[in-house]
C-alpha cells in the first residue's frame, strides 16, 4: 500500500481507539471496541447518547486531543459520528479550525 | 416535479409520502415480549411509547428487514421495512413455539403516510396537538386519527403515520390542506432513497448482498454480543473475520451499482448503493472495501476510471441538527442563520 | 389555606425582604462578578451572591454555608411573626434545598435550624432540587391542615460553590452574561440564598400579610435534566394547585414564572400556561424574578414567591428585567421593565420546576379563602422490596448508568405495581404518583463525580454525574422510566425518612383526585454494606378507597415525641392505642428502606392473619418521630 494512505489510516486508527475508550469508560457504553463502528451515528440513533454525554465528548475532545473550539456550534456539526469527530481533530491539528 | 426539486423539499421543507414499503404487524398476548426477544439481535431495552431500531436477520446474518420494535403497554407494533407483512408474520410465527401470541398483519386494514423535513415537526403539531414538540426520537403516540411513529431514515424530523385505510384519503386531504402554509410537498421513493444515502441510513432494500452481514455493514449498532437470535452465530464467526467493510464514498461523476473498485490497479471493492446528490452536487456511493481500506477520507481509488475518495458519514449537515422546536418555526425561517447543508471538505 | 405572618430573606439583594422590594422599586439586580471564588477557569462571570459575602472565602467570614443562610433567613421570619411566645412543639419547620452543604444530609440542616430556633415540632426536608422550598411551602400547609402543628416555618436555602457553578456550566445552561428570560441571551444565572415564610392555620394571632390557597406537584418523566418541551408536566402542576387552592385560572392576575432563561425550560412553560389558562394568557402578566434574585437553586421557589408576596404589598407585580426583545414562544406580557409595575394583584400562582423533572406550583393570595377538603380512604394494595444490587430491572429497563440507589427504586417500585397488577396506560401515568423517603444521593454517584473532578479539574467534571448530586434523581428516574407523571415529591427525616414517605404519600392521595395511585418508597444506598443497616428500597402502592390493607392514619411530631405521633396516628385511625400491635424503634438505624420493609411485614402479618391492626412508628433522632396505623380493612369505615 502507498505509504500517505498508510500514515492516514494509521492516524485516524489511533484516534478512532481513544474515541472509542472515551465512549466505553466516560459514556459507559457496554461495547467492546470491535463493535463500535466509525460510521455509526453518536446521538439519536446509533448509540443513542444525550445531551449529558455529549458534554463528556466534548470534555473528553479537550483533554485526549487539546481541541477547544473558538466556534461552539462546529461541535454539533463533527459530532454526528466518530468519523467525524475524527475530522475534526485532524482539521483542528492542522489549523483549518479556529483555536480559542 | 424532479427528483432534485424532491429531495430539496426533503432538505428544507416539508414533504410526504406513501409509505408503501413500510409493512406493520402488531403482536399482542402474554409472550409478545419474550417472542420479539428470541429474535432481535438487539437488547429489547424498549419502554412503552418507545420504539427499537434493530433488524431482522436470516440464519447467514443477512439483513432481510430493517425494523421497529415498538411497546405499546401489553402490546408490540413491528414495523418493518425489506419484507412484506405475510412475511413479517411468517419469520414471527416461525420463533413462536410454545408463546401465546397472536400476530395480527395491520398492514390490511392499515397505510402509512410519512412526513419528513426540518419543519415537519411543526405541520405535524398542526395535525395532531401541540403536544407532539415533546415527542422524543423512537418515541410513538397514539392519535384518535393514526399512530404516529417517529423515525424518519432522511437524517431530518421524520413521522410515520399509520392511518386506518378507510380514512386515508380524508387523512391525506387534511395533511395536504393543513401542509399548504408550510409549502408542503407529495414526493416520491426516489428522493427518499437519494436523502437515505446522503444521510447514510441503511438501505435494506439496496444495500444487502448475499454473504454481507452487519459487521460489514456497519451495523453493529443494531445488535447486541452475547445474544441468541437468527443469524447470531454468523455474526460470532464474522466478527472475527470480516469479508470487508463499507464506507461512503464521494466522486463527480455517476457511479455504476456492483461496480469494481480499484486502487493502484487492484480491485479492492465494489460499489453497493449509488445516487447523485442534489444537495451536494457531487456522487455518493456506498462502498464495500476491504477491511484494513475501510476508512474515510481517503484518495486515490478509481471506479470505472473515475476518481473515488471515502469521506464520513452523513454526508450531508442536516438542517434538522439545527432546528430547534423551542426556538425556530417555518414562518421565521427567513430571519434564521442555519450553517450550510454540507460540511466543508478538509481533506 | 395558610395564613403567612411572617417573611425571612437573604438573597443576592441582601438581607431581609425590604431589600428585595428595594431593588424592584429601583430597578437593581443582585448579579454580580464572582468575587468570592475564582470562576475564571469556568467561564462564568455572573452569578447572584449574598453582596457582603462575595469576598474571597478566605478571609473573614468563611465560605458561606447553605446551613447558615438558613438560620439567618429562619430567624428573620421568626421574629418578623413573632414567635417566641409560642409553644415550640406546635412550630414545625420544612426546609428545601437541592444540594444542601457537603457531606451533611439535607435533612440534618432542617434539624439544625430547629434547634437553633428552637422549633420542637417536626423538623422534615424536601429535596426536589430547584422545586424544593416551593414543596416545603406546600407540605408545611399540609401539617397545618392534619393539626400536626399550629404554625409551620417552611422555605429554603442553597449555597453557590464553585462545583455547583462547574456542573450547571457543564450541563450548557449557564448565560454569557447577565440572564434574560424570556429573551436574549438564552441561558441562566446562578445564585444562592434563603428564604422562610412562616404560615398558621388560624388567622388573627398576629396580623396576616397574606395567604398560601394551595400547591400543586407533579414529574415530567421525560429527561433527568432537560424539562419535557411539551409543558405536559408544568401544565399537571399548575392545574393540581388552581384544583387545590379552589381558585379558577380566571382568577389570576399574576403568574411568577419558573423562568430561568433557558431555551429548556422557558418555552416549555410558557405553552404550559397557555394550556392552563387559554385564551387569558394573551393578557396575563408572567415574568420573572430570576431576571434580578438569579437562579436561586433549591431556595428560588421561596424567594420568588417572597419577592411576588412583597410586591402585592406594594400594590405591584415583579418584573422581568433585561427583557430587551421577544424570544419565540415566550409570554406575551412578560412585564419587561426594569422597576416592579403598579397592578392590582390578588391572587398570584409562582411556578418551580427542578433537575428530575419535579414541578411544584404554590397560589397565594391577598386574602385568606376558606376551603373544606375532602378526604378518602387510603389502603395498600402492594409492596415491593429490593435490596440486591444486581437485582433483576424490569424487561425494558436499561440499567446502563443507573446508580444502586436508582436501581432499587426502580425494581421495587416496579415489583409493587406488578404485585397489584397495574399496567400504567397513558392517562393512568398521569394519575400515579411517586414520593420517595432518601436521606441522601447515590454515593456511588456521588463518588464518581468527584473521580472525574479529580482527574479533569472543575472543567472537565461530568455533567450527568452532577445531575444525579440532587437527592430526588432516583425518583426522578424511577418516574421517567416507569411512567408516574402524577404527584411526585422526595423527603428526607433522618431514620424516619421511609415512614415519612408514607405519610405523605397518603395524604397528597386522600386530598387530590387528580391522582388515582400513589407509589410511597423508601430508599437506602450504603457506601460499605455490612454493619447493621441495610441498603435497598422497599415501597407501597398506595390506592383510594377500603381494601384489604387500610393505612387508616398517620402523623408526624417532634423530636422526641414518639408518643404523640403514635396518639395522633391511631386518633386519625378511630382506634384506641391500646388495640393495637406496636411496632416501634427508637434508635436511629436506617433511614428510608428499613421502615418502609417494617411496613412490608406487617401487612404480610396482616394477610396472614396474625395481627389485625398495627402502628409502625419510628423515631428520626432530631428531625421527627413519625407513626403510620395499618389495619385489615373495615367494612364500615367513615370518611
Amino acid at each position: 500500500m502507498r505509504a500517505d494512505l498508510a500514515e492516514t489510516i494509521a492516524v485516524r486508527e489511533e484516534i478512532l481507539g481513544k474515541l472509542r475508550g472515551v465512549l466505553i469508560e466516560r459514556m459507559r457504553l457496554r461495547r467492546a471496541p470491535a463493535e463500535i463502528d466509525a460510521d455509526a451515528p453518536l446521538f439519536g440513533a446509533g448509540f443513542a447518547l444525550d445531551s449529558l454525554d455529549a458534554v463528556e465528548l466534548i470534555v473528553a475532545l479537550d483533554t485526549l486531543f487539546g481541541v477547544v473550539l473558538e466556534d461552539n456550534g462546529l461541535l454539533r456539526q463533527q459530532m454526528r459520528t466518530l468519523n467525524t469527530v475524527v475530522d475534526l481533530v485532524l482539521a483542528y491539528r492542522r489549523g483549518h479550525v479556529g483555536r480559542r | 416535479m424532479s427528483v432534485a426539486d424532491d429531495l430539496a423539499a426533503i432538505r428544507a421543507t416539508t414533504t410526504l409520502r406513501a409509505g408503501d414499503e413500510l409493512a406493520c404487524v402488531r403482536i399482542d398476548g402474554a409472550g409478545a415480549h419474550e417472542l420479539l426477544d428470541r429474535v432481535s439481535p438487539r437488547q429489547l431495552f424498549v419502554r412503552s411509547g418507545q420504539m427499537l431500531h434493530t433488524l431482522f436477520l436470516d440464519d447467514a446474518a443477512k439483513p432481510v428487514a430493517d425494523v421497529y420494535l415498538c411497546c405499546d403497554d401489553d402490546a408490540y407494533h413491528v414495523v418493518a421495512e425489506g419484507m412484506r407483512a405475510a412475511s413479517v408474520l411468517a419469520y414471527l410465527a416461525d420463533h413462536a413455539h410454545g408463546l401465546s401470541v397472536e400476530l395480527v398483519d395491520l398492514s390490511l386494514s392499515h397505510a402509512f403516510l410519512c412526513l419528513d423535513g426540518p419543519y415537519a415537526w411543526e405541520l405535524l403539531a398542526e395535525i395532531s396537538s401541540p403536544d407532539v414538540i415533546g415527542l422524543p426520537y423512537l418515541g410513538f403516540f397514539h392519535d384518535p386519527r393514526f399512530t404516529c411513529f417517529r423515525g424518519g431514515k432522511t437524517g431530518e424530523y421524520g413521522y410515520d403515520l399509520l392511518v386506518a385505510r378507510e380514512q386515508l384519503a380524508a387523512e391525506r386531504a387534511r395533511i395536504l390542506d393543513l401542509g399548504r402554509r408550510f409549502e408542503l410537498r407529495e414526493i416520491g421513493q426516489e428522493a427518499h432513497a437519494l436523502a437515505m444515502l446522503e444521510s447514510a441510513f441503511f438501505d435494506v432494500r439496496r444495500a444487502p448482498r448475499p454473504g454481507l452481514t452487519p459487521v460489514e455493514l456497519q451495523l453493529q449498532w443494531r445488535l447486541n454480543a452475547g445474544r441468541d437470535y437468527p443469524g447470531s452465530a454468523a455474526i460470532t464467526a464474522r466478527r472475527a473475520s470480516p469479508r470487508g467493510r463499507t464506507v461512503l464514498a464521494a466522486a463527480a461523476s455517476e457511479l455504476v451499482v456492483d461496480a469494481a473498485i480499484e486502487l493502484d490497479g487492484s480491485v479492492v471493492g465494489t460499489v453497493l448503493v449509488s445516487g447523485q446528490s442534489h444537495t451536494r452536487g457531487d456522487w455518493l456511493a456506498l462502498a464495500l472495501l476491504e477491511p484494513g481500506l475501510a476508512h474515510a477520507g481517503l484518495h486515490g481509488f478509481t471506479c470505472g476510471g473515475i476518481a473515488l475518495r471515502t469521506i464520513s458519514s452523513p454526508a450531508i449537515n442536516n438542517r434538522s441538527l439545527y432546528v430547534d422546536p423551542q426556538r425556530h418555526s417555518w414562518a421565521t425561517r427567513e430571519s434564521n442563520a442555519f450553517p450550510p447543508l454540507v460540511r466543508p471538505d478538509w481533506s | 389555606m395558610a395564613v403567612i405572618t411572617g417573611i425571612g430573606a437573604v438573597s443576592s439583594l441582601g438581607h431581609g425582604a425590604a431589600r428585595i422590594w428595594s431593588a424592584m422599586a429601583e430597578g437593581r439586580d443582585g448579579l454580580a462578578p464572582i468575587r468570592r471564588f475564582d470562576a475564571s477557569e469556568l467561564g462564568v462571570e455572573f452569578a447572584g451572591m449574598v453582596p457582603d459575602r462575595n469576598t474571597p472565602s478566605r478571609a473573614t467570614p468563611g465560605p458561606v454555608t447553605c446551613a447558615e443562610l438558613a438560620i439567618e433567613a429562619a430567624r428573620q421570619a421568626w421574629q418578623h411573626a413573632a414567635l417566641d411566645d409560642v409553644p415550640p412543639h406546635r412550630i414545625a419547620l420544612v426546609f428545601g434545598s437541592s444540594l444542601g452543604d457537603s457531606e451533611v444530609a439535607i435533612h440534618r440542616i432542617a434539624e439544625a435550624v430547629g434547634e437553633a430556633l428552637g422549633i420542637a415540632g417536626p423538623r422534615l426536608a424536601v429535596t426536589t432540587a430547584c422545586a424544593s422550598s416551593a414543596n416545603a411551602i406546600g407540605l408545611a400547609r399540609d401539617l397545618l391542615d392534619l393539626g400536626i402543628a399550629d404554625i409551620a416555618i417552611a422555605g429554603g436555602a442553597d449555597a453557590l460553590t464553585p462545583l455547583v457553578l462547574a456542573g450547571f456550566r457543564a450541563l450548557g445552561v449557564l448565560a454569557a452574561g447577565k440572564c434574560a428570560p424570556f429573551s436574549e441571551p438564552a441561558g441562566t444565572t446562578l445564585a444562592e440564598g434563603a428564604g422562610f415564610l412562616v404560615l398558621e392555620r388560624e388567622p388573627g394571632r398576629v396580623p396576616a400579610l397574606a395567604a398560601v390557597l394551595g400547591y400543586g406537584l407533579s414529574a415530567d418523566a421525560f429527561h433527568d435534566t432537560g424539562p419535557d418541551p411539551s409543558g405536559a408536566g408544568v401544565t399537571r402542576a399548575l392545574r393540581s394547585a388552581l384544583v387545590d387552592a379552589h381558585v379558577a385560572p380566571d382568577e389570576v392576575d399574576y403568574v411568577n414564572a419558573h423562568g430561568t432563561g433557558t431555551l429548556a425550560n422557558d418555552p416549555a412553560e410558557w405553552r404550559a400556561i397557555c394550556s392552563v389558562f387559554g385564551a387569558r394568557s394573551e393578557v396575563l402578566p408572567v415574568s420573572s424574578s430570576k431576571s434580578f434574585l438569579g437562579h436561586a437553586q433549591g431556595a428560588a421557589g421561596v424567594l420568588e414567591i417572597i419577592a411576588t408576596l412583597v410586591a402585592m404589598e406594594h400594590g405591584a407585580i415583579p418584573p422581568t428585567q433585561r427583557y430587551t426583545s421577544a424570544r419565540l414562544h415566550s409570554p406575551h406580557d412578560p412585564v419587561g421593565s426594569s422597576t416592579a409595575r403598579p397592578a392590582r394583584c390578588n391572587v398570584a400562582v409562582s411556578n418551580s420546576s427542578g433537575f428530575g423533572g419535579a414541578n411544584c406550583a404554590v397560589v397565594v393570595a391577598r386574602e385568606p379563602r376558606v376551603r373544606s377538603a375532602q378526604r378518602r380512604a387510603i389502603s395498600i394494595a402492594s409492596t415491593g422490596v429490593a435490596d440486591r444490587r444486581d437485582t433483576p430491572l424490569p424487561p425494558g429497563v436499561d440499567p446502563r448508568g443507573l446508580d444502586p440507589a436508582t436501581r432499587f427504586l426502580v425494581a421495587a417500585a416496579a415489583g409493587a405495581l406488578s404485585a397489584a397488577n397495574v399496567t400504567l396506560r397513558a392517562d393512568d401515568r398521569d394519575r400515579a404518583g411517586l414520593v420517595v423517603g432518601q436521606a441522601i444521593a447515590s454515593p456511588e454517584s456521588d463518588a464518581a463525580l468527584h473521580r472525574t473532578i479529580a482527574r479533569d479539574g472543575y472543567r472537565g467534571l461530568s455533567a450527568s454525574l452532577f445531575s444525579r448530586q440532587v437527592v430526588n434523581a432516583s425518583a426522578g428516574t424511577c418516574a421517567r422510566v416507569l411512567g408516574l407523571r402524577g404527584a411526585h415529591s422526595t423527603l428526607g427525616a433522618g431514620a424516619a425518612t421511609g415512614l415519612l414517605a408514607l405519610a405523605y404519600a397518603a395524604e397528597l392521595l386522600a386530598t387530590r383526585t387528580e391522582i388515582d395511585r400513589v407509589i410511597a418508597a423508601g430508599v437506602d444506598e450504603l457506601t460499605d454494606a455490612g454493619g447493621e443497616a441495610a441498603e435497598g428500597a422497599a415501597c407501597a402502592l398506595l390506592v383510594p378507597g377500603v381494601h384489604e390493607i387500610e393505612l387508616a392514619g398517620w402523623s408526624v411530631a417532634g423530636p422526641g415525641r414518639l408518643d404523640l405521633a403514635i396518639t395522633d396516628a391511631t386518633t386519625m385511625a378511630r382506634i384506641e392505642s391500646g388495640e393495637c400491635a406496636v411496632d416501634r424503634t427508637e434508635s436511629a438505624r436506617g433511614a428510608g428502606f428499613a421502615p418502609m420493609t417494617a411496613v412490608a411485614r406487617a401487612i404480610a402479618r396482616i394477610r396472614a392473619g396474625e395481627i389485625d391492626r398495627v402502628v409502625i412508628a419510628r423515631s428520626g433522632g432530631a428531625s421527627c418521630d413519625c407513626a403510620v396505623v395499618l389495619c385489615r380493612g373495615r367494612k364500615h369505615h367513615a370518611s
